[in-house]
Parts: C-alpha cells; sequence; structure tokens
C-alpha cells in the first residue's frame, strides 16, 4: 500500500474516532457557539479513548480489537452520555457574540494556524516515526499489543526490556494498536498523522476555551497561531512520543480544573475526564493531577480534587497492574537515604544543566513570555493555569535530582520536551490575561 | 495604543517571528522531496531512507531479512553484531517485534535463533537463511 492511500485510510479512521468521541464531548460541553471549536478538540480526545479503552478490553478479554468491537464501545458511550446530558442541564455557560475589529484580521490569524498545522503534518510525515523512544518505547509497545494481541509485559521479559520502561502509562501504545486494527495492518508512517490531528484538537480547544471565557477573538487565534508554529512541541522527533498527547490532556486538565473552581456544573466531568487522560499518557499528568488536586483541596474545595485526582489515580494503578508493579527505572530512592550527602551537590548540577538547557534561542522566546505576562491583566482564571504549569516545571526540575544516571544527563534529554509538552497550558494563560486588554 | 497593548503586540511579534525563525529552518524543500519520492515505495523501503537507519542502513537491510525469514512461533531472536549499542538495540526490538530480541548477551535462551551481523558463522549453529549482510541460525541438535 503506497502512503498516500494508507494515509488515506488512517485520515478516514480518524474522522470516525472524532465522531465517536461527539456524544461524550456533548455532554460534557454545551455546543453553543464560543465553544464548539472546544467542543471538537474534546471530541478527537475522547474519540482516541474510546479507541484506546476498546483495545485495551479486547487484550484483557481476548477479542480482537476493530471495527465492531470499537462501534460498541462507541454506542455504549453516546448512550451513557446521552443519559447523563439529561440529567445536568445548567445555565448556559458566558461567552462572546463575536467582536467585528477581530474579524477583519481572523482570515490571517486562520492562514496562520493553517500554515502552522501544514508544516507540522509535513514534519511529521516525512518518513515512518523514528526516535529512539518510538522505537524503544511507545511503538514497540503499540506494535506488540497490535501484532501479538497481549499487554507488552507478557511477552518481553523484563530482564532484556527495561529500556523500554515498562511502568510507563500505555495510553498512546493502546492508541497506536487501536489505529492499527482498524486499519488492518500495522503502518508507522500513516499512523504519524494521529499527531497532526492532535495538534489540531488542542488549538481547538484553546482557541474554544478561550473564546468561551470572553477573550477577543483576536487574542484567542494569536494563541492558536503561536502555538500552531511551536516547533519545540510539534517537531519530528516528538512525532510517535507521548509528549504532543499529553500537552493536549493537560491543556484539557487545566481548563476544566479553572472552569471547576468558576462554579460551572460540567467542569468537574470534564475535569475528571481529563485526569483519566493525562494520567494513562505519562506520568507527568500524573504530577499535574496531583498539583491541581492539592491546590482544589487546600481551597477546600473537596469535590474539584477528587475530580482532579482519583481518574489519575486510578490511570496510574491500572498502568502499575499492567506493568506487574515495574519500577520507576530512572530514579533512585537512595538519594533518600544513604546517599542524601550527596542532593545539595546534585540540586547544583540540575540547577547548572536547566539554565544551559534554553540556549539563546530559547532564553530569548523566554522574555518575550515574560513581557507577554507582564503586558496582561491578572485575570484569576487563566492565571491559575500559569500556577499549574510553574508547579509542574517545578517537579520538572527536582526529579532530575533523584536521576540514576545523573542530573545532567536527564536535564539534556528530558527537560527540554516535558516542558514543551506545557506550551499549550501557557498559551491559554497568557492569552487569558488579555481578556479585558 | 496603550503602552500595555504595545508591550503585548511587540512580544506577540518578536515570539512570531522567533518561531517561524525556528520552523522555518527546517528544510522544507527537502521533506517535500523526501516524501514524494518515497511515497509509492513499500513502508521498510520508506524506513530505509528515513532517521532511524540512518547510523547504519546495511543493519537495517539485515533486519528487515531476518524479519521475513522469522519461522512462525519463533521464542525469541538474538542479535549477534560487531556494532552494540542502543540504536542497533532498539531497531532490532522494533523491527522484530512483537518477537523479544536481545543484543549479544552472554548466554543464548534456549529456543531462541541467533542471527549473525556480519560473515561469522559460530560453532554449534546450522544455518537456516543466508541474506545480504548476515545469516539466520538455529542450535545444532546435540
Amino acid at each position: 500500500m503506497t502512503f498516500w492511500a494508507a494515509a488515506a485510510a488512517v485520515g478516514a479512521i480518524l474522522i470516525a474516532v472524532f465522531l465517536a468521541g461527539l456524544a461524550p464531548a456533548g455532554a460534557l460541553l454545551r455546543s453553543r457557539s464560543p465553544g464548539r471549536a472546544e467542543r471538537a478538540g474534546w471530541s478527537l480526545l475522547l474519540g482516541a479513548a474510546l479507541l484506546a479503552l476498546q483495545t485495551a478490553l479486547g487484550l484483557l478479554f481476548g477479542f480482537a480489537p476493530g471495527w465492531i468491537p470499537f462501534l460498541i464501545v462507541a454506542v455504549l458511550a453516546a448512550l451513557v452520555s446521552l443519559a447523563g446530558r439529561q440529567r445536568t442541564r445548567d445555565p448556559e455557560p458566558p461567552g462572546t457574540s463575536g467582536d467585528t475589529a477581530g474579524r477583519r484580521w481572523r482570515w490571517i490569524w486562520t492562514a496562520a494556524v493553517v500554515a502552522g498545522i501544514a508544516l507540522y503534518s509535513l514534519r511529521a510525515l516525512t518518513e515512518p516515526m523514528w526516535s529512539n523512544d518510538f522505537l524503544a518505547i511507545w511503538g514497540l509497545k503499540g506494535k506488540v499489543m497490535y501484532l501479538a494481541r497481549t499487554f507488552p509485559s507478557r511477552l518481553l521479559p523484563d530482564s532484556l526490556y527495561g529500556f523500554s520502561h515498562p511502568e510507563y502509562p500505555l495510553g498512546l501504545p493502546l492508541c497506536f494498536a487501536g489505529l492499527a486494527s482498524l486499519l488492518g495492518r500495522w503502518d508507522d508512517h500513516a499512523l504519524a498523522l494521529l499527531f497532526p490531528a492532535l495538534q489540531i484538537a488542542t488549538l481547538c480547544v484553546l482557541f474554544g476555551w478561550l473564546r468561551r471565557r470572553e477573550v477577543s477573538s483576536a487574542v484567542a487565534a494569536t494563541a492558536a497561531a503561536l502555538l500552531a508554529w511551536f516547533e519545540p512541541l510539534y517537531s519530528g522527533f516528538l512525532t510517535g512520543l507521548a509528549e504532543v498527547p499529553l500537552a493536549a490532556a493537560l491543556l484539557l486538565f487545566g481548563t476544566a480544573y479553572s472552569d471547576s473552581l468558576e462554579g460551572e456544573t460540567r467542569a468537574r466531568s470534564r475535569l475528571a475526564a481529563a485526569s483519566l487522560l493525562a494520567g494513562l499518557l505519562k506520568n507527568e499528568g500524573i504530577f499535574l493531577a496531583a498539583a491541581g488536586g492539592v491546590a482544589a483541596a487546600l481551597r477546600r474545595r473537596w469535590t474539584i480534587a477528587a475530580a482532579a485526582l482519583i481518574p489519575a489515580i486510578a490511570a496510574a494503578a491500572v498502568g502499575r497492574l499492567a506493568s506487574h508493579g515495574a519500577p520507576l527505572r530512572d530514579f533512585d530512592s537512595v538519594f533518600f537515604g544513604p546517599r542524601a550527602r550527596e542532593l545539595p551537590a546534585r540540586v547544583g548540577e540540575t540547577l547548572r544543566a536547566a539554565l544551559a538547557e534554553p540556549g539563546l534561542w530559547g532564553w530569548a522566546a523566554l522574555g518575550c513570555l515574560v513581557l507577554l505576562f507582564l503586558a496582561g491583566r491578572r485575570m484569576p482564571f487563566a492565571d491559575r493555569l500559569l500556577v499549574l504549569t510553574g508547579v509542574c516545571f517545578a517537579v520538572y526540575l527536582v526529579v532530575p535530582v533523584f536521576a540514576v544516571r545523573g542530573p545532567s544527563w536527564l536535564v539534556q534529554t528530558t527537560l527540554a520536551r516535558t516542558s514543551a509538552a506545557l506550551a499549550p497550558l501557557v498559551a491559554a494563560g497568557l492569552a487569558g490575561r488579555f481578556r479585558s486588554l | 495604543m496603550s503602552p500595555r497593548r504595545r508591550m503585548a503586540v511587540g512580544a506577540a511579534a518578536a515570539l512570531a517571528l522567533l518561531l517561524a525563525w525556528r520552523a522555518l529552518e527546517d528544510p522544507v524543500a527537502r521533506r517535500v522531496r523526501s516524501v514524494t519520492a518515497f511515497a509509492t515505495r513499500e513502508l521498510a523501503v520508506r524506513r530505509l531512507g528515513g532517521s532511524s537507519a540512518a547510523f547504519d542502513r546495511r543493519y537495517f537491510i539485515f533486519l528487515e531479512s531476518v524479519r521475513r525469514k522469522l519461522p512462525p512461533r519463533t521464542a525469541g531472536v538474538v542479535i549477534a553484531t560487531p556494532a552494540p549499542g542502543d540504536p542497533a538495540l532498539y531497531l532490532a526490538a522494533y523491527t522484530l517485534a512483537p518477537v523479544p530480541v536481545a543484543l549479544s548477551p552472554a548466554r543464548v535462551p534456549r529456543e531462541w535463533l541467533l542471527a549473525v551481523y556480519g560473515v561469522g558463522r559460530p560453532p554449534g549453529w546450522n544455518v537456516i537463511s543466508e541474506f545480504p549482510g548476515g545469516a539466520l541460525l538455529a542450535p545444532a541438535p546435540s
């Protein structure tokens, strides 16, 4: 099969995945005009979650994942969603009817967003997914689950496959295996189309949420355009890895968290769904859920804390079961005990490596973000996202201190890309501060 | 225009320029040529021409040959290569998945096959198949 034919088939499958997510997204978000783009983004991500779910069920109960199980799961999800939608009839959320001044520029922003998506699609689809982490971790597990119809921990001996990080969550590999089961073959070139689709979903959520929060269309579209061109996240290297889907899940979590604190009833369901997605994708998702949960608990918003924390913890527990309790391989608790004396030196090494990491381009870009922060006004609904981002970044800075292969190694190999996955949260937080400007 | 607004527009414009500079540093024209040149070729050929095989393209040809010659229900494959390393291990594990793979271990597990990258053929093993870059071997009956 040529690449074009396979990519067209995967494109059609992604449309089906999007349609499968429409009903659950409709139960979580109203379809009112300002939030329509947001609902479209949620639809693709929830559809992808349903796809991963049918694959996991197939592996657990011994049936072949494919179109029929996917349709059954999608129909059941739609029925549950419709029932849920009838039960919760909350008032219409606030929204903007549209600003005429912004509309004049809309075509420019739209062109910029489309160009950003086109460039990322080109980077993602130039060749079959190729990064070491795709071959060794995410793609390897997806291929094993699709071809052997079993969980990787049941087939690949831990003693030989420690490099595949058996302790990592299986959300993305399940999604790969699910897409391959609908395609009918393992095609690691065409499957890369998932990543531009996730980029589009992220941009939709960002734009839609900002518009629903009464940010002008010009500001919302500028944020989406800048994010679409953010190559440190939307790169060929990160295509096939968990950062792009995680970035989308973190944005869902952050926006739902902020909406929950504003008192929106359905936002808690969205928060729980986003927490589950984030926890199923990467351990960093659990950090964010923990940060949100603790912050809500400190404000005595117990139901919000539960919605933020419990699904991510459940996802982590399922991951532990699926990996037979594999330990975290990159970290060692020995630095809490016998080697605690090394900690100050390791903290210093981490900070030195982190300061050297951004380079001239990175520092200039960070400078622009600081200016944008200062130019905006205090907006609690947006500032919460920046606080969550700051907490996550602080955790990413602390974690290398405990790295088995040394702080510098972990900082150099992971800090830039894990931080890049926070970009949608930063874009939403900074743009939200311009609501009244 | 208020100073805040001026600062916001300036910072956003500078950020846009930085992002555009970085995104357009990428060889866009070369990517387009690569996609159009390889799109009609089979998937393995596309990987052969890509980044994951760039460290040793003959090694990927060898792995792909091993994959095509593996008997059904193979328990595992040991790859003997003169240059073992992480890229060689990851590419072998991925290409041969779901069959378990080990790279030049001290001992070959029972019932596993041996794939030798290069010309050497260790004693005590029967050649199942020879192909460009190496051979697939099974333990000789004792």
